[in-house]
């Protein structure tokens, strides 16, 4: 399997799941779920976990 | 209406079986590493992907977090949330497993004990298994209410009740036209 070619594709799909993440969030105030704070502060965890996932790896596979 | 009915309860049914496989799986791949933190810390170095000084604590911490989730799946209990845990945690293990992939390594995933150096991995195997894994922690995280959780016990007792109100609205409505 091709390094760069592994890095591109973590990339694009982390970036899809992040973006499918804020229409989920959105989703789930415009149905009064759980308070908009909640739900944003969740996101920014989730997002940051998955960021640093994604340089981490890309760190490593690319050095 | 009939229809709609059907479909909420074959979801949360549906929900409750992906709550008691996945956290089985957890269950049982917590158990089995728990006992053994230096071979588990061995298969965590063996990806090359965290730093050398972090192994010990993380092969520690792997197998009490996949216990306490997959007790908490199984319970029903904060469902939602041990969900979104167990998702980010199928996909480390996904970006782990493809990575060393990617690499050139060879070593076994480690999942259930075990893991190091490995003659003949089974990356594509491990991948396809890890991605049901993942679609079922998502399953639960969109699908909002599962069957028997702890949590329509506890945390939604405002919620049934008004159920249960706006039902007996109707009946009385319905009984007095």
């Amino acid at each position: 399997m091709n390094e760069v070619g592994y890095v591109i594709g973590l990339v694009a799909v982390s970036a899809a799941v992040l973006a499918l993440g804020v229409w989920f969030v959105r989703r789930e105030i415009r149905d009064e779920v759980s308070p908009a704070l909640v739900l944003w502060t969740g996101y920014a965890v989730v997002a940051a976990f998955v960021v640093f996932g994604v340089v981490r790896t890309s760190w490593v596979v690319l050095s | 209406m009939r229809t709609s009915f059907l479909n909420e309860h074959s979801l949360g049914w549906l929900g409750l079986a992906g709550r008691l496989y996945l956290g089985f799986v957890f269950l049982t791949a917590g158990i089995a590493k728990l006992p053994e933190p230096t071979i588990t810390e061995q298969a965590v170095r063996s990806y090359q992907l965290l730093p050398w000084q972090i192994a010990p604590a993380y092969a520690l911490a792997l197998p009490i977090a996949e216990i306490v989730l997959g007790g908490l799946l199984i319970l029903g209990l904060f469902t939602r949330s041990a969900a979104t845990a167990t998702a980010l945690g199928m996909a480390s293990f996904i970006v782990g497993i493809t990575s060393a992939w990617a690499r050139g390594l060879n070593i076994d995933c480690g999942c259930f004990g075990g893991g190091g150096a490995s003659a003949d991995p089974s990356y594509l195997a491990d991948t396809i298994r890890d991605l049901g894994w993942l679609a079922i922690a998502v399953y639960l995280i969109v699908v909002r209410r599962t069957k028997l959780a702890l949590d329509d016990l506890l945390f939604r007792r405002d919620a049934a009740l008004d159920d249960y109100s706006e039902s007996s609205k109707k009946t009385e409505l319905g009984s007095s036209t």
